[in-house]
């Protein structure tokens, strides 16, 4: 499929979505959309093999004479090791429509949000879902009537179990600081806006859900003051014949600030598992005097849906503690952010020599002089089961009352990969820059290089590569909420 | 006390009783002082109030002035004034402080005999309101003297126009504070006011029921044309936690908002699903000459860059010139550098409500797993994702699939499995024994495999089809997943296991 072809899709629906407003007398309709386009390398890891008698050593598991390791089998000829292969590139185009109505009658709208896509240059990388070319991110009739809100239609149910997308319908009745909300519909996957037996999963996962999932949830949302709020969020993904559950899950996250403090809680149950997701207990000062701390608990333990297998390995979660601590004086240009968290998974009771534990630290300072200018510098450090990072930036950006902004960032990278071999420093240069050329149309691009150097005689692929992205953003037609000149 | 107070009156009627300063000579008093004993002798209608006899006549002067014994004069007694902006009566004073003479008032004391002059403000106050500390200050009541300025009509728009600024007007403060004030006692703000004065500023004048006790004075509109209205910010939109607060208040009292603000102002962020109730109270558009405050976004920048301002507003300074708001071009933040990493709390909660200032789309740019408008991840973080994969610094099947995107691409860049017979040197650092280790990592790391295996991969062994070996831990609750959904089950075990 053409750009062409994705262009006038993405196009006619927004035309016809705009000429049922048109039809039906609505006395607004605007259409605003992005155009992004990116350009995308990637320096492949392909596998090559070798001669067994050209290796020294014996054995299964040897190395080459340029460090890097094979694996031979036993009594064969050859032996396999992965190098770099070529650099193939991707330039994916987004092209993202939203066309919102009113005016047919009061408290009734309608708004849809549509996506295109595809990509240049077929060099044998596909960016993900470059392919899909086009989706219907939500379109949904609303109805807003004093204390209730109806909606009918693809849509989002967010929360604390997160972003859920569906084909259904939603209600919301507010009372004062009480708000209750219920939905039901056609699930779709989390993160791919397809149906759960969509052929993308087909491509890439041999055992995939064979039946669509419906979505039920609820929540109650009790904000007794400005500063107090609670939300207890309760969700199931069942299968279409009822026989099961894809999912099963609970949230309730509060917050409050008082005596001059900051208090956040987040759980996720799920049922399935019988186990906590999440549980986040976190208290920080609120705004008093130059310098400002927070201190957090929290235990993780990776989510499942029930079409895979993997909650029946009985992933085991980890317990983390987290402090910050920023210091930024009143009207001082300068601030100051420390972070460090340390956390220890629990015991898998399986395998052994393996790391359990694992922390990070890291800082920013931010100088801003003015609301034109501000530069910032970071460093972080992430030491743990799996792989391992130590990460420097630098950078600058200036940005004109009139919307231009212009920036830039140098980076350095150290990469350890416990499961992988490819330590090395990545040091990058990235530039940034945004131009409002009218109040309906913006232009922002960036492009940065990064550039791979293998360290400590490692042995790895060469990630060197080049990135690049450009973005339109622009509306037509009245836009309610622009702050326009009266 | 009386005789300062007919002194008072004699002196406040003159500046009434004379038409405009500048156009007549006044009559030289000080020059006549030993021809008239009295006062009465000449403005014998004050005490009784009798306006026709409050001057002398003209024809009295050529008494002497005839031209032989003193040339004559073209003197004219002031011509009578009505409305001024005093409500003082004479005789009234007269009655009341018999024994008050009229230098009381209208000399000092210790001017000699005719060396009078107009009644200073300041001595009407000191027996009226003797507590006040000064004419023009705050406790002190205009209308015990004054009528409010659109019934003065006599006086002409320079007049009004020059009129004195009382000292607490300027002080830093006032504009935003004179509100209560002025509904307790709008009678004293239309001594010296009429609406004109007010819809300098206020958008909602004409709706405003305080404003409207006011009358519309057209000397007023001429004298506040051209001057540009004043927004300070009041003291309570300065907190940092006004972000948070304003909407309680503007809920409850959205005509307090309605002074500066016009439902516009609120659309500049409040384009969600939230908050329309409270938008509906507001005013859809300005009535009056004044702009307003107005608010723009601040230039949208990459959130996840500190180096770049956070999403904010701003008060616009494009107001149309003349005017020329002050106070303006002030940056508020709404969300702090790094909210895009930290808001989840807060939205899954309610602390902040996004769906006040946020289409659901917004949330969609990042969670529906493509970058569209905004920047979330930093420019390499393909290189640098790894280590906040394995420890959740970041939740990634918040926004992605793990299979359609992060497998997808791992396949293509050489890393994933392409099949389960697949081995490699590579990959687990090369070490022969990760065999044994493989379980500790995979139920530490369970969501960062499925990025490159395929569930049939870890089938090879552990199902019943492979090598049988039992992946379940010691906590495994058999019973419960299987009536969550037992068709999990199947996928690896030929049949139910707890079936009887």
């Amino acid at each position: 499929m053409t750009i062409h072809r994705v262009a006038a899709l993405t196009w006619r629906a927004a035309c016809v979505v705009a000429a049922i407003a048109g039809a039906a007398g609505a006395q607004g309709v605007r259409i605003s959309g992005t155009t992004s386009m990116q350009f995308v390398e990637l320096r492949t890891l392909v596998r090559d093999s070798i001669k067994s008698s050209a290796l020294p050593g014996t054995g299964d598991w040897r190395t080459t004479t340029s460090g890097v390791p094979a694996l031979c089998a036993t009594d064969a000829i050859w032996c396999t090791f992965e190098r770099s292969g070529p650099t193939v590139s991707a330039a994916p185009l987004l092209q993202d429509l939203s066309v919102s109505g009113w005016g047919w009658m009061e408290g009734l709208s309608f708004r849809a949000d549509v996506r295109g896509r595809t990509q240049f240059g077929s060099d044998g990388f596909t960016y993900p879902r470059a392919n899909d070319h086009f989706n219907v991110l939500d379109a949904y009739a609303e109805l807003e009537r004093g204390a209730w809100r109806g909606r009918l239609g693809r849509q989002w149910a967010t929360g604390g179990l997160g972003v859920y997308n569906y084909d259904g319908a939603n209600a919301v009745y507010r009372y004062e600081g009480l708000t209750v909300e219920g939905w039901a519909g056609r699930a779709l996957l989390a993160g791919l806006n397809e149906p759960y037996t969509t052929s993308l999963l087909n491509a890439i996962e041999t055992i995939t859900p064979q039946q669509d999932g419906y979505i039920a949830g609820g929540r109650a949302r009790y904000r007794p003051d400005p500063l107090t709020s609670a939300s207890l969020l309760y969700q199931r993904v069942f299968l279409a014949d009822h026989s099961g559950l894809y999912s099963e899950r609970a949230s309730l996250d509060g917050s409050m600030r008082r005596y001059g403090a900051q208090w956040d809680m987040g759980l996720v149950y799920d049922f399935a598992t019988d186990d906590w997701n999440e549980a986040r207990f976190r208290v920080g000062t609120a705004g008093l005097g130059p310098v400002a701390g927070s201190i957090e608990y929290r235990r993780s333990r990776p989510f499942f849906e029930l079409w895979t297998i993997w909650g029946a390995f009985s992933p085991v979660g980890f317990d983390e503690g987290r402090a910050t601590v920023d210091w930024r004086p009143k009207g001082s240009p300068l601030g100051v952010s420390l972070r460090g968290a340390y956390r220890r998974h629990d015991d898998p009771q399986a395998g052994f020599e393996l790391r359990t534990n694992g922390w990070r630290a890291g800082g920013d300072v931010m100088w801003t002089p003015s609301d034109e200018f501000a530069a910032t510098g970071s460093y972080d450090v992430d030491i743990g089961s799996g792989a391992s990072s130590e990460d420097v930036r630098i950078g600058a950006r200036w940005t004109r009352p009139s919307g231009l902004s212009l920036g830039g960032e140098l980076s350095a990278t150290q990469n350890i990969y416990e499961f992988r071999i490819g330590t090395g420093r990545i040091f990058g240069a990235l530039a940034s820059a945004s131009i409002p050329v009218n109040a309906d149309l913006r232009v922002s691009a960036d492009a940065g290089i990064y550039q791979h150097a293998l360290t400590n005689g490692a042995a790895g692929p060469d990630w060197t590569q080049k990135r690049a992205s450009l973005r339109l953003e622009w509306t037509l037609g009245r836009d309610p909420g622009a702050g326009r000149a009266p | 006390m009386m005789r300062r107070l007919i002194a008072i009156a004699a002196l406040a009627l003159l500046p009434a009783a004379l038409p405009a300063q500048g156009t007549r000579e006044p009559f030289p008093h000080a020059r006549h002082a030993k021809l008239f004993p009295t006062c009465t002798g000449c403005h014998a209608g004050v005490p009784a109030g009798d306006a026709s006899r409050t001057f002398p006549s003209a024809a009295s002067c050529a008494n002497c002035h005839d031209g032989m014994i003193q040339p004559p004069v073209t003197w004219q007694p002031p011509a009578r004034r009505a409305n001024g902006l005093l409500t003082y009566s004479h005789p009234v004073h007269v009655q009341k402080a018999k024994d008050v003479a009229c230098t009381a008032c209208h000399a000092s004391a210790s001017a000699a005999w005719m060396m009078v002059a107009k009644a200073a403000p300041d001595q009407c106050v000191a027996c009226h309101t003797p507590k006040v500390s000064a004419h023009l200050a705050d406790d002190n009541k205009c209308t015990t003297c004054h009528r409010s300025l659109t019934t003065a009509t006599a006086l002409s728009a320079e007049r009004v126009a020059a009129l004195p600024k009382p000292p607490s007007h300027g002080a830093s403060g006032f504009a935003s504070a004179h509100g209560a004030a002025a509904k307790a006692s709008m009678a004293t703000c239309a001594t010296c006011h009429a609406r004109e004065s007010c819809a300098r500023c206020h958008v909602d004048a004409s709706r405003s029921p305080v404003i409207q006790t006011l009358g519309s004075d057209a000397r007023v509109a001429r004298a506040v044309a051209g001057k540009g209205p004043v927004y300070p910010a009041p003291a309570d939109h300065k907190s940092a936690e006004f972000i948070l607060q304003h909407g309680a208040t503007a809920r409850f009292v959205s005509a307090n908002c309605a002074t500066c603000h016009t439902r516009n102002s609120c659309e500049t962020c409040h384009v969600g699903d939230g908050a329309k109730d409270v938008l509906k109270a507001m005013p859809a558009g300005r009535d009056a000459s004044a702009p307003g405050v107005q608010l723009r976004r601040a230039p949208r920048a990459d959130p996840v860059n500190p180096a770049s301002p956070a999403v904010g507003i701003v008060n616009a300074a494009w107001v149309p010139q003349p005017h020329q708001v002050k106070d303006s071009t002030r940056l508020v933040r709404v969300h702090g550098a790094g909210y895009a990493k930290a808001h989840g709390r807060a939205a899954a909660s309610g602390e902040m409500q996004c769906a006040g200032c946020h289409a659901q789309k917004f949330c969609a740019d990042c969670h529906g797993a493509e970058k569209a408008t905004r920047r979330y991840h930093p420019g390499n973080f393909v290189a640098t994702h790894a280590p906040q994969a394995y420890g959740r610094e970041t939740n990634c099947s918040g926004c992605h699939n793990a299979q359609a995107f992060c497998r997808d691409c791992h396949a293509q860049a050489g890393l994933a499995v392409k099949n389960n017979s697949q081995r490699s040197a590579t990959y687990h650092n090369a070490r022969p024994q990760w065999l044994l280790q493989h379980g500790r990592a995979a139920r530490q790391d369970l969501a960062t495999c499925a990025t490159c295996h395929q569930q049939t991969y870890c089938m090879q062994c552990h199902s019943q089809l492979g090598s049988r070996i039992n992946p379940h831990g010691p906590g495994f609750d058999a019973a419960r997943m299987s009536a969550k959904n037992s068709q999990t089950c199947l996928v690896c075990h030929f049949k139910n296991p707890l079936a009887k």
